[in-house]
């Protein structure tokens, strides 16, 4: 929004005034995010810009910190922990947030089927229930797992956790995945179904292409919920179930070393990915359902 | 059908000759049941998994079974005093033998109302180092019938015909000796490892010898330790001092065996001598509790049954329960002084501008919390950027200002991850507000500020409504942030849950809040539904 020739100048200060507040409300929200970036290349041991690094001298920077989270502890100038956990944590984080995600995205797409439909006897109670992990605090959530996990002895186990966060994960696919299911056009499957196929058969043919954008970016969701969960894994996760949170989790509680600040600077390299996927999936979903964006 | 009555209307029909009313009624019925056939199994999922163990978590908040279990024969006797002066020995006696005795396991009926004092069965002494088997069978003859015996030895079967790998075997045995502590005593943490192994080799149909008695009496002292324990625990919530009263005493009543129990126990600890003690034992009789709850909100029973204050020491939940309001408040109308005019700006910009600066919203919002809050660690610690920089444009080095692990810290590092929260709906809302109200109000003489206040602010409330709700609500049960960044001032209530769910291990107490944290949040989503509806809830 451009301001019209005929503003008067106090009008004008006002504009200004109002554009330094948004760029410094948008300069705070990302600002922690791009300064760790660079600090994550320091060669010395403490979290800050070294009076070097603002002179830019290339010897103030290095690789060692990635070297150390890879679990090479060669570097003899290392006196902080170094171990092989933060490639175990990503492995199990990985294991357990494909199964759970793969696992919510199955449930959450029979929800939203469901959900979906013209005629559903107590829509709005089961479409609280869907979503009421999403609202009950975690800790809460953890407390009652906790009891309730111990009692089927998955406390401490690679199931107990892929359960949980299968629970967590679930109400975001069936939001994304209903929101599709909005614009989604009756007909098309009436038309398949008089053509001869079977549900089935048109689920995967003519439905899944349609509601796929809602599908992935719900399973996106769901991946780095269960990827970025911490609470849970403190309270049910045993010693073997160390995750790349939880790895974090103790590494921040202990000392925090750049080697946090490296896997930091990877993941928020990944989130940049992921953000642009949903995009595009949105973009493309709208396209589809034939919504042009406004 | 064609020769019916011409009289009557005739029913519309199908092609297929059935009512087209039926036929309608009965798709619409299969539609219905796909529907429910759809949904079936995600529902199933969470009920059994998320809301079965939430409610299983919130009866805990009132659970106060443990200590009947473990004095049945004290809060059967207590009615009968008068709750002013020393009890007499009576009361003394029924103590001493709730504590050390184990007759209470072998007695078949001995909960809450169901307790006879003038059972004869309570006074029988097991004598120590045996023989157990008569005096067990005189407290209950009905320990004298293999068929007694039956189910735990059915347990301890399983165990033993276990199949699989060593170490599933030894698991499998473990949870057996587990699960016949929790068939005999109300522990289902106590491991009768005797009787597991005496089990074994009985045949289940022969008279159970002395062997079996043996290893009866042996499981059960040791589960009575731990029952005593555990309900010594539950006892100090309702007068500190207990725990330690019962663990001094019972290691010195171990000597007692003849009455008067009265001088003996007063001589053995003399906390015994004092009513208060005894006032408390009152408010503890009942299975259900509300004594959680009171704890939560630093009240407490006392023996006349009043709710009064916790003792000035004890008092902490109000002011963290205040705490967590007002960091909820703060956080939230800070996030909507924020999130207001960028939401205005990315709604009125042009899409490809404005495409880009929602960037700079979403990636936070895709960001791990875990790394937001370490990046926040790097700005504001003493050390730290913010601190750099201001030292660097001439702050005084001592001068360094504490924005870590204090209140200041939680409230920063909270505004930034909820603010994207914010923004979002703001946003939508916007972005359907058409430009040119503002500039017809403008038109018909209104100033630019008036125009906004009256034309443009009402329509954007909805989202603001949506936006303040959604922020409070995930603020109020915050938990990660403060634990790593709040420092001691910066504690909300969900640390305090997780305190004592780990740590101190109340989980009466750790419910309780918990309880009271969610009823607080599901009025909020109620109102967030009532405004929003859940149906339009939608991400990114």
């Amino acid at each position: 929004m451009a301001l019209p020739a005929y503003a008067t100048p106090a009008q004008r200060l006002w504009h200004y005034i109002y554009l330094t507040i948004c760029a410094l409300v948008l300069f705070f929200l990302v600002m922690p995010l791009i300064a760790v970036i660079p600090i994550s290349f320091s060669v010395s041991p403490f979290l800050q810009f070294t009076p070097e690094m603002l002179r830019l001298d290339p010897e103030a920077f290095s690789l060692r910190w990635y070297r150390m989270m890879m679990g090479d502890c060669s570097d003899p100038g290392i006196t902080t922990v170094c171990s092989d956990n933060w490639k175990t944590g990503a492995k199990n984080s990985l294991f357990i947030g494909v199964i759970a995600t793969a696992l919510a995205t199955t449930l959450g797409i029979f929800a939203a089927l469901g959900l979906s439909r013209p005629i559903m006897p107590f829509r709005k109670l089961i479409m609280a229930i869907m979503i009421s992990p999403l609202i009950v605090p975690l800790i809460i959530t953890a407390s009652g797992m906790f009891f309730f996990f111990a009692k089927l002895n998955l406390v401490s186990t690679y199931a107990g956790l892929i359960l949980a966060h299968t629970i967590l994960g679930l109400p975001f696919v069936v939001i994304t995945v209903t929101a599709t299911l909005v614009g989604f056009d009756a007909s098309l499957t009436r038309a398949a179904a008089s053509l001869g196929g079977g549900p089935v058969r048109n689920f995967f043919k003519v439905q899944m292409p349609l509601i796929l954008p809602g599908v992935i970016s719900g399973a996106l969701f769901a991946f780095i919920t269960s990827f970025d969960e911490v609470v849970i894994v403190l309270f049910i996760g045993g010693p073997d179930q160390i995750t790349l949170p939880r790895q974090m989790w103790s590494g921040i509680r202990q000392e925090i070393s750049p080697t946090i600040l490296s896997v930091a600077t990877i993941l928020v390299i990944l989130s940049i990915c992921l953000l642009t996927v949903v995009e595009l999936l949105r973009r493309r979903s709208e396209r589809l359902r034939g919504i042009r964006p406004a | 059908m064609t020769n019916s009555p011409p009289a009557s209307v005739q029913p519309l029909l199908t092609a297929d000759g059935i009512p087209l009313k039926t036929s309608l009624q009965r798709s619409m019925r299969r539609s219905k049941l796909r529907a429910i056939f759809l949904v079936l199994p995600p529902l199933i999922f969470l009920l059994s998994l998320f809301i079965i163990p939430i409610g299983n978590l919130l009866t805990r908040s009132t659970d106060d079974t443990l200590i009947n279990y473990q004095l049945p024969l004290t809060f059967a006797m207590i009615d009968q005093w008068d709750r002013k002066t020393l009890p007499e020995e009576n009361l003394f006696e029924a103590i001493y033998l709730d504590l050390s005795s184990l007759n209470k396991y072998l007695i078949s009926d001995n909960f809450a109302d169901s307790v006879d004092p003038n059972d004869p069965a309570w006074r029988v002494r097991i004598p120590k180092k045996g023989p157990y088997r008569d005096a067990m069978i005189e407290i209950d003859p009905r320990w004298q019938s293999a068929s007694t015996w039956l189910p735990i030895h059915e347990i301890a079967m399983i165990g033993v015909n276990a199949q699989g790998t060593e170490r599933e075997r030894k698991n499998k045995a473990r949870r057996v000796q587990f699960k016949i502590c929790a068939y005999l005593t109300p522990l289902t943490n106590a491991d009768c490892t005797k009787l597991y192994k005496v089990l074994q080799v009985w045949d289940g149909a022969s008279e159970p010898d002395e062997a079996l008695f043996e290893a009866l009496y042996k499981d059960l002292r040791s589960a009575n330790k731990f029952l005593v324990g555990k309900s010594s625990t539950r006892m100090n919530y309702g007068k500190p001092g207990f725990k330690s009263l019962i663990k001094k005493s019972s290691r010195k009543l171990k000597k007692v065996s003849e009455p008067p129990y009265r001088d003996a126990m007063i001589k053995a600890d003399k906390r015994w001598g004092d009513v208060a003690f005894w006032q408390s034992l009152v408010t503890m009789q009942e299975p259900q509790t509300t004594g959680y709850y009171l704890n939560a909100v630093d009240r407490k029973w006392n023996k006349d049954h009043e709710i009064e204050l916790q003792p000035a020491e004890r008092r902490v939940y109000v002011m963290l329960w205040w705490r967590t309001f007002l960091v909820s408040l703060i956080v939230t109308v800070g996030c909507l002084i924020l999130a207001y005019p960028v939401s205005h700006l990315l709604a009125t910009l042009p899409l490809r501008y404005s495409n880009i600066l929602m960037i700079c919203v979403l990636m936070p919002f895709w960001t791990s919390l875990l790394v937001r809050i370490v990046a926040w660690m790097v700005m504001l610690q003493q050390e730290g950027v913010i601190n750099d920089t201001l030292v660097m444009l001439g702050l005084p080095d001592e001068n360094r200002l504490p924005m870590m692990y204090n209140f200041t810290g939680t409230v920063i590092v909270m505004i930034q991850i909820l603010l994207p929260f914010m923004i979002l709906p703001i946003y939508s809302v916007m972005k359907t507000i058409p430009p040119s109200y503002m500039k017809a109000a403008q038109n018909l003489g209104a100033p630019p500020a008036l125009a906004f206040l009256r034309v443009y602010m009402p329509q954007t409330l909805p989202g603001v409504g949506a936006g303040v709700i959604l922020v409070f609500i995930v603020a109020i049960g915050y938990y990660i942030t403060p634990e790593l960044v709040g420092g001691k001032d910066g504690r909300l209530i969900g640390n305090m849950v997780a305190y004592h769910m780990q740590k101190s291990l109340n989980w009466g107490l750790a419910a309780a809040m918990g309880s009271i944290l969610l009823a607080g949040i599901l009025l909020l989503y109620w109102i967030y539904d009532k405004i929003v509806g859940i149906d339009n809830m939608k991400l990114g």
